[in-house]
């Protein structure tokens, strides 16, 4: 009997001293969530096509064109289609962490082309949605492009 | 217990017919007609009147009236449009506006007005796709009562574009509390006849019926990805045994070169849109297809559709028999 209530007392013991220290102030840590950065270095091929919001993708061959962003911020194209640009330059987000828009700059040109930009994961595959008009600006052109993996 | 199961069937088919009821009663826009005048000048302004009635079944309040207007999208008709309307409520003529894109449609699934009607509707009885709606709503919101007896005139003014054309335009009549949803009873739909722009340039677009060509986008650069279409279904034609169809074009550029891509070979070839009909199309990028040098623009596209050996074409024929190639002019506003 004796045993036991000396359990006992160290139960509550016990209890009590968690409950004093669960009681103490929650000092939280300074940290703050930031946004990754986003990349879209690599080699990207055109996998759906629209014109003025109707799907072309069958209509034409556009599986050998490619564009290559580097990491140090160029871009090469090949097999060109009509596109934001037609000669090879530089690429920019215009918000590394939340980009809704990518700037071209042409080689020899000062004048970035702004193309609309979304940067969705679909099936689990990033891809890349380009809105343009290369030709009359009342055609309006969207292309989905997926990273080439070899 | 059986009693009990009884009136509360009893109470439901009563909840049923109060809510099938109440649908019925609901039943209170019409658009009785649109009236117009079926030619217009290009670059005049063309008024369409839209008659309709509102007879409410219900109280409701903060509802606005909407107009969906399917037009050619080289009028521009969203900053080329005036629309107003009277009405026996309103005192003087009100003015309606394009409805702002972040205002979605009640019962759109998420769609903004104009991609709810286009997914809705198409484009209507027109047998090309470049035309596109443009929604509006009243600047004005009302409140009605049950039994009332709403009429109004709604007045679209349209600065039409440059291009000779044929189209159905179309009307649509909706109010913000349905916002699209599946029921009739609250909206309305109807379309011209063949309405007419004539005296414009180049040679007439027709939305209204389908040809033995057509090409699509209507206003285009070298730049753009054209389609060209043999739609070899609507008539008997002298390509009806060909096993495959070729296209033959010369394209005309702006320092007097021209650059002829001519079946048969691969990059001409037709595609065959279904297994069992007779039409074909060529989508491609015009500048890459006839290797038109970069300081070249494309003034016209001359062409004609071949059989598979070339020892078959198919013209435009005219009234008087005179064959001749079928013609896109490359026109950008």
């Amino acid at each position: 009997m004796k045993k036991s209530l000396y359990k006992q007392f160290v139960l509550l013991l016990i209890s009590l001293t968690s409950m004093v220290v669960s009681c103490e102030v929650f000092e939280p840590e300074d940290k703050v969530y930031v946004e990754s950065e986003k990349t879209i270095a690599g080699s990207w091929k055109i996998v759906e096509a629209y014109r003025n919001d109707v799907d072309i993708t069958d209509l034409m061959d556009f599986s050998e064109f490619r564009i290559k962003f580097d990491s140090n911020n160029s871009y090469t194209i090949e097999n060109y289609l009509p596109f934001v640009v037609s000669n090879n330059g530089s690429w920019n987000l215009d918000d590394p962490q939340y980009p809704f828009k990518i700037l071209f700059t042409v080689e020899g040109s000062t004048e970035p082309l702004v193309s609309d930009l979304n940067f969705p994961i679909v099936a689990g595959t990033r891809q890349i949605g380009l809105t343009f008009s290369p030709g009359c600006p009342s055609n309006q052109y969207t292309y989905v492009l997926e990273e080439v993996t070899n | 217990m059986k009693i009990y199961v009884k009136k509360n069937g009893l109470t439901s088919i009563a909840k049923l017919f109060s809510i099938f009821l109440f649908f019925l009663l609901t039943q209170c826009l019409y658009l009785d007609s649109v009236d117009y005048e079926p030619t217009v000048k290009a670059g005049e302004v063309a008024t369409f009147t839209m008659n309709i009635r509102v007879e409410p079944a219900e109280n409701s309040s903060d509802v606005r009236l909407v107009i969906g207007y399917l037009v050619p999208k080289s009028w521009n008709a969203a900053n080329n449009t005036e629309v107003t309307y009277t009405s026996n409520i309103d005192e003087g003529t009100k003015k309606m506006s394009v409805i702002p894109e972040d205002n979605l449609p009640r019962n759109g699934n998420g769609l903004t007005w104009k991609d709810g009607l286009k997914n809705k509707y198409g484009f209507g009885p027109n047998v090309l796709d470049d035309m596109e709606w443009i929604v509006y709503w009243s600047d004005q919101v009302y409140s009605v009562t049950n039994g009332e007896k709403l009429t109004a005139a709604v007045s679209l003014k349209t600065k039409t574009g440059s291009d000779n054309l044929r189209a159905k335009l179309g009307f649509f009549l909706n109010h913000t509390n349905d916002g699209l949803s599946s029921s009739t009873d609250h909206s309305k739909i109807m379309y011209t006849d063949c309405f007419e722009v004539v005296e414009g340039e180049g040679s007439v677009i027709d939305f209204c019926e389908l040809h033995y060509n057509s090409a699509q986008p209507i206003n285009a650069t070298k730049d753009d990805i054209l389609t060209i279409k043999f739609q070899g279904d609507i008539g008997e034609n002298v390509l009806d045994n060909a096993g495959e169809v070729y296209f033959c074009g010369t394209a005309y550029t702006d320092n007097g070169n021209s650059y002829t891509v001519c079946g048969p070979e691969p990059k001409a070839q037709m595609r065959k849109e279904n297994e069992f009909g007779h039409t074909y199309s060529l989508t491609f990028w015009p500048a890459g297809f006839f290797g038109i040098p970069d300081d070249e623009a494309i003034i016209r596209i001359d062409y004609s559709f071949l059989n598979e050996d070339g020892s078959i074409e198919l013209q435009q024929t005219a009234d008087d028999g005179t064959e001749t190639p079928f013609l896109y002019e490359f026109i950008c506003k």
